[in-house]
């Protein structure tokens, strides 16, 4: 079965974008969606040795939030399971940063360098070093390099006549991207959501449209929105090409 | 164990008869000393 899939961008940017895709069904549109949450693989720090820790907080708390901080991931230089060194060294007062953490390797950096760790006092310090390792988010939530994927129809908006003459004007609520009669997407943000907004005096019928899904995805920042698509899709793709094979053995 | 006396800051020794209290200062309120290993933790 052959399909002829239409992708148009609505927003598109480094780590957040939307975009439009014709000619898929929902299971295909939800498998995408789970893949990119599920399968993609991104570095986290998984475990610390603590060599100084004189702060208020125990050092699995720290820990913890080192866990959440995502770093830059290269999918093309790591395999699954690769270990890549992080040491942090900060004396008070001072507050330690996701930015003074040092890494061994150039590229694999924190994605955000402005994420606080902990605030030391005056004769507090911490020091440790931690492993970052490569794995998905099936094993683990703080490896899931998509944090925002989902998805909508793809909504008609249609003109059917005017309002009434004495209607009583309550907004027509709508959320999501919609396509007017001449074939234009608008996100409804656009016109605060309201469509008696951008349609004044018009008497409206949404639709879904079929096949057409309106996806929004976020990344953490380990890598970039197209990056994590096709690897989604490819994941799908080598998933279906193994079933394909176990079943023809 | 060894502490630290929070408002003296120097190092108590606690034995069971003692009770805390800082012998030098007579403060109650110790922190207890940090050990020397490093100590690795799992991010789980």
């Amino acid at each position: 079965m052959a399909h002829d899939f239409d992708v148009e961008f609505i927003e598109r940017g480094d780590r957040k974008a939307r975009f439009l895709v014709r000619g898929l069904t929902p299971a295909i549109a939800n498998g995408i969606r789970r893949a990119m949450i599920a399968d993609v693989p991104t570095l986290s720090i998984d475990s610390v040795r603590f060599v100084e820790n004189s702060s208020v907080m125990f050092d699995e708390m720290i820990a913890l939030r080192l866990g959440l901080v995502p770093l830059t991931t290269s999918l093309d230089d790591f395999e699954e399971g690769d270990e890549v060194t992080l040491a942090l060294d900060v004396e008070g007062p001072a507050t330690a940063y996701s930015g003074d953490m040092v890494s061994s390797v150039e590229y694999v950096q924190p994605a955000d360098e402005n994420i606080p760790i902990i605030e030391l006092k005056e004769g507090q310090h911490l020091e440790f070093e931690a492993d970052a390792v490569l794995d998905s988010g099936k094993s683990h939530a703080k490896h899931q390099g998509g944090v925002a994927v989902g998805y909508r129809h793809l909504q008609k908006v249609e003109v059917v006549g005017d309002t009434p003459e004495f209607d009583d004007g309550e907004p027509n609520i709508l959320r999501g991207v919609i396509e007017t009669e001449d074939g234009e997407l608008i996100h409804t943000d656009e016109f605060g959501n309201d469509l008696t907004q951008q349609f004044p005096g018009k008497e409206v019928e949404v639709s879904d449209v079929p096949g057409a899904f309106v996806f929004h995805v976020e990344t953490d920042g380990s890598f970039t929105v197209e990056e994590l698509v096709l690897r989604a899709v490819e994941s799908l793709g080598l998933r279906a090409a193994e079933l394909e094979e176990k079943v023809s053995v | 164990m060894s502490y630290k006396c929070s408002r003296c800051k120097r190092d108590v020794e606690l034995d069971e008869y003692g009770g805390v209290r800082c012998p030098y200062c007579g403060h109650r309120v110790l922190l207890k000393e940090r050990g020397g290993g490093i100590k690795e933790v799992d991010v789980k």
